[in-house]
């Protein structure tokens, strides 16, 4: 303290000298001029602030999400670190599990072989809830004193477990009534998005992927088995895409309750095209709810000319038509090309679901689902709950909405036509079922040359208060079973048994 | 067991610069002699003691390569050097910035070091040069009055050096660099501390509105040619110090508006007019669609800083090399990979200390000149850690500048030395600068009254 006094008393000679040269303004500008510094000063603290507060915002809560990337090298660096945690079904049943072999390398075991093979999917080949829950399964507890002594012990830590709302009973059923056939089921609960059970045929057995790869994706191999139809797959949606031209043709015609066409098993059109309806059956008089029910494609490719072109785009943009669909699976691109430019023809195939449009199955389930729920699509989700391998929560998924489908008022309309589908028309299978479902078949022709057809049935059980929707494709060929239809009936027995 | 040494190791790097970072905010409020001394002693010991675990570590893993061995001690010899100079020679100037300095470099060197020894020599032999050469600053900027009289000139030569970039860049692709014979220089760098002279000596002048006029024109032509130059993360700083001189300057916050105004307008005509611009914007909204082109390097510095969590992956345990040119733009995210984010975090306050000591300065000094360098200079250190943090974490887009001190460049940390030499130089001069042991003491005595001591 002394020397600085000293200092002063040194310094404070030169200060006459200096203070004309160097001051400009009196004492009372001084603190005016300081305002401005402090001002500056502050402004940044609050800048740093709150890039300190992004940063540990971003750690906490999106990190996570991010680095579950199959881009990101560094997640194979950490895996060799951590003991792959497990996936569980909604009953906590095991479905895939890291074991060491007999030379003590750690191996993945899938107990389940095929029965999961694209939903759980493969650590090999990075896919299925694999992929998605990547980053969870490698890492570690989250709890900070337990990091730091796994880290001190130098064992090898235990990634999390995650648990999944796959329903093993449903799967199965859903894997059975399959068959040999190609084709996806999915179904979920409309009113939260988890996904009950998702199956795609033909499938493979991820125990053996390091090993079969080359053979699967092979050019000899035409089955794709790696494909998961359930959510990659795009086909034509048939008459399933009556729903849509249903809720369109309310949209421009408030009077549709007064809507008849007399069905001669076939429609014609001027500048247009011919189109039968299936096995050129003839139909007679229908109201708008018979010709749904009776799946008439005579009424819909008439029905389907006369709409608003512009706004039967808009609505299947809605629809999350030619986009890609967010939800954390890879979903395909689904597809709506009709225009002011099309044809006639085009826009008559249009209506009954034929033409240039294609779905992919999960978004079909979306839309039925959307219907079952007071036009609410739910996101679907897989992974309910991360937790650590003792059994406590880390981290749980809740039902988030993905997007407004249509009005409540509409969805119901379109649901009491559904419900007519299984009453009187073309969902014959559910006549004597023990529960009330709700819902609509489709044949999809997919080729020109050949009268194989794609069999769909979307819809959704009890009609009253829905609990659980479905959707199901047998590709074209299929075998063994009469139609999607019994496939789909097979799932809800066995979820109505329980 | 050298895998749990690297897992200890961890946990002491964050203990180490938290303690240092706590002893930096400490020293820069405490008034008591004695205590800020064991505060800065404090400092070297964690000064020390991180520099050292860091090599030491790169040593063990590389089969204790004695040219780690080699580079450390030199590099250690040189922080001691450099804090003991400042020391004797420069009583006054601010010891605390001289510290961080040094630990920000230790930070650069070991993580340079640990991707690209060869860099990390070179890193090295340039800051030795450069704070060889600024070493003088605080004297001549004490002695030599006349630096306030060149506005003109300084404008002059700042726009003399853009535009040789402009063309060398045009003419021969070459990015944003001179090439002198063996060495490439980076004159962006430079001309925000011309820039910053260039405002303050016209504002000592006067204030008037011509006087303001003529400063705008010649900072537009700044910023202009760097924007076509591609150099936007500059362009911004340059903006950035006008505005905040041109407010502590006439104290109207017309000006700010008005400039403010200007620039939105400047960022979206930018926006609509520069391909190059629009293209930063794309990957600032969505880098994930584009992650196997333009949106990589953003997408793994996000990796980088997921994966890192709160104590990051460990030194040598990352992989900060997926990261295209990690080691310059993206200092941040490696740091945050291996070191963790409580680590950068503390390094951001680090910073924040250093911003905080140069605006310190700038509210003390009396003459207009010098208050207005500082602010300056302050500004432009400030944002510019702002800009490349914040486009690491893509809470901005990318700009491409450097993390003072810590990244890879030699312009870059030459620049930066050359600030904190021009800032210590304000503080060499402080106590001319200060009037009257009256007012020295109602300062002091506000100190006391501080409810928080």
């Amino acid at each position: 303290m002394l020397k600085r006094k000293k200092l002063k008393l040194n310094t404070s000679r030169n200060l006459q000298d200096e203070m004309e040269d160097f001051d400009i303004g009196a004492k009372k500008n001084k603190a005016s001029r300081n305002r401005e510094t402090n001002l500056i000063s502050f402004m940044f603290i609050a800048l740093f602030f709150f890039m300190c507060v992004y940063i540990v915002n971003f750690s906490l809560f999106k990190a996570g999400n991010i680095v579950n990337n199959p881009y990101n090298k560094l997640i194979d660096l950490m895996e060799a670190k951590v003991e792959r945690g497990r996936i569980l079904s909604a009953d906590g049943q095991v479905l895939a599990q890291t074991v060491s072999d007999d030379n003590g390398a750690d191996v993945r075991e899938y107990p389940y072989a095929s029965l999961y093979c694209h939903v759980v999917g493969s650590k090999y080949l990075k896919t299925g809830v694999e992929r998605i829950a990547d980053y969870s399964l490698i890492s570690t507890s989250g709890n900070l004193l337990d990091e730091i002594s796994y880290d001190l012990s130098a064992s090898k830590p235990q990634g999390r477990d995650v648990v999944t709302s796959l329903r093993p009973s449903l799967q199965k059923a859903a894997y059975n009534a399959l068959g040999t056939n190609k084709g996806a089921v999915i179904a979920m609960n409309p009113k939260t998005g988890q996904i009950y059970c998702m199956v795609s045929k033909p499938d493979y057995d991820p125990n053996q992927a390091s090993v079969m790869y080359d053979t699967w994706t092979s050019y000899e191999s035409k089955d794709s088995v790696l494909i998961n139809r359930a959510t990659q797959g795009l086909y034509s949606p048939g008459s399933t895409f009556k729903i849509l031209t249903t809720l369109e043709y309310m949209r421009e015609n408030p009077d549709y309750d007064s809507f008849s066409y007399i069905c001669q098993g076939k429609a014609s059109l001027p500048m247009g095209t011919t189109i039968p309806c299936y096995n050129n059956e003839v139909h007679g008089k229908e109201s708008l709810l018979d010709a749904f029910a009776n799946s008439c494609n005579s009424a819909y490719a008439t029905l389907g000319a006369g709409l608003d072109r512009e706004k039967f785009k808009k609505l299947c943009q809605t629809a999350l038509f030619n986009k890609k669909i967010e939800i954390n699976m890879d979903a395909g691109v689904s597809s709506f090309t009709l225009d002011e430019d099309s044809s006639i023809s085009e826009a008559m195939e249009t209506g009954i679901g034929q033409g240039n449009t294609m779905i992919s199955p999960i978004h079909n389930l979306m839309l039925i689902s959307a219907i079952a729920n007071k036009g609410v699509m739910m996101r679907p989700y897989l992974v309910t709950q991360i937790q650590s391998r003792s059994g406590s929560v880390i981290s749980k998924t809740s039902p988030s909405e993905y997007s407004r489908l249509c009005t409540s008022e509409e969805a119901e309309k379109i649901a009491e036509y559904a419900r007519a589908v299984v009453t009187q028309g073309t969902g014959y299978a559910f006549t004597y079922a023990s529960y009330d479902v709700a819902g609509k078949t489709g044949t999809a022709q997919f080729d020109d040359s050949s009268d194989l057809v794609h069999s769909w049935f979307v819809g959704f059980a009890p009609y009253e208060d829905p609990e659980i929707s479905i959707c199901v494709v047998l590709e074209g060929g299929y075998t063994g079973v009469p139609g999607s239809q019994q496939v789909a009936k097979a799932v809800l027995d066995a979820y109505f048994e329980k | 067991m050298q895998s749990i040494f690297f897992e200890i190791s961890k946990y002491i790097f964050i203990f180490m610069i938290a303690f240092y970072t706590a002893a930096s905010y400490r020293a820069a409020v405490i008034s008591d002699e004695a205590k800020r001394k064991h505060l800065h002693a404090v400092q070297i010991t964690m000064l020390i003691g991180v520099h050292f675990l860091g090599f030491f570590i790169l040593w063990l893993c590389n089969d204790l390569d004695s040219r780690y061995a080699i580079l450390y001690v030199s590099e250690l010899f040189y922080f001691l050097a450099t804090i003991l100079f400042y020391k004797l020679f420069y009583p006054k100037a601010s010891r605390l910035l001289t510290h961080n300095m040094c630990f920000l470099m230790a930070v650069g060197f070991i993580m340079i070091a640990r991707i690209d020894y060869d860099a990390a020599l070179k890193q090295f032999f340039i800051a030795m040069l450069g704070t060889g050469a600024t070493f003088l600053i605080p004297w001549i900027f004490k002695k030599v009055k006349s630096f306030r009289n060149f506005g003109l000139i300084y404008a002059a030569l700042g726009l003399l050096l853009l535009i040789l970039v402009l063309f060398s860049s045009r003419v021969f692709g070459a990015n944003l660099v001179l090439e002198l014979g063996p060495v490439s220089v980076q004159p962006g760098e430079f001309v925000k501390i011309l820039f910053c002279l260039f405002i303050a000596s016209m504002f000592n002048k006067d204030t008037s509105f011509r006087q303001v006029a003529k400063v705008t024109i010649l900072a537009i032509a700044h910023v202009l040619i760097l924007v076509v130059s591609k150099d936007l993360g500059t362009a911004l700083i340059l903006f950035v110090i006008y505005v905040m001189m041109i407010f502590c300057a006439t104290h109207k916050l017309t000006y700010v508006f008005a400039s403010l105004g200007a620039g939105s307008l400047a960022s979206v005509l930018a926006y609509k007019i520069f391909s190059h611009v629009r293209q930063r914007v794309e990957i600032f909204l969505d880098p994930w669609s584009r992650i196997d082109g333009i949106g990589y390097q953003i997408c793994q510095s996000l990796f980088a800083v997921g994966m890192g969590s709160w104590f990051g992956m460990g030194l040598n345990q990352g992989m900060p090399t997926a990261i295209p040119v990690a080691y310059k733009d993206f200092m941040f995210s490696c740091l945050a990979e291996e070191f963790g984010v409580i680590f950068v975090l503390a390094l951001i306050l680090i910073c924040l200390n250093n911003l905080i000591l140069i605006m310190n300065i700038a509210s003390r000094c009396r003459t207009l000149f010098y208050r207005l360098v500082a602010v300056g200079l302050g500004s432009s250190y400030g944002f510019q850690v702002f800009l490349t943090i914040g486009g690491a974490m893509k809470m901005i887009p990318m700009t491409g500048v450097t993390l003072p001190f810590v990244s890879y460049g030699g312009s870059s940390l030459l620049s930066s030395i050359c600030i904190v030499a021009l800032v210590n130089g304000m503080y060499n001069m402080r106590h001319e600068e200060a009037v009257s042991d009256v007012e020295k003491k109602k300062i002091k005595t506000e100190h006391k009254s501080k409810p928080a001591r």
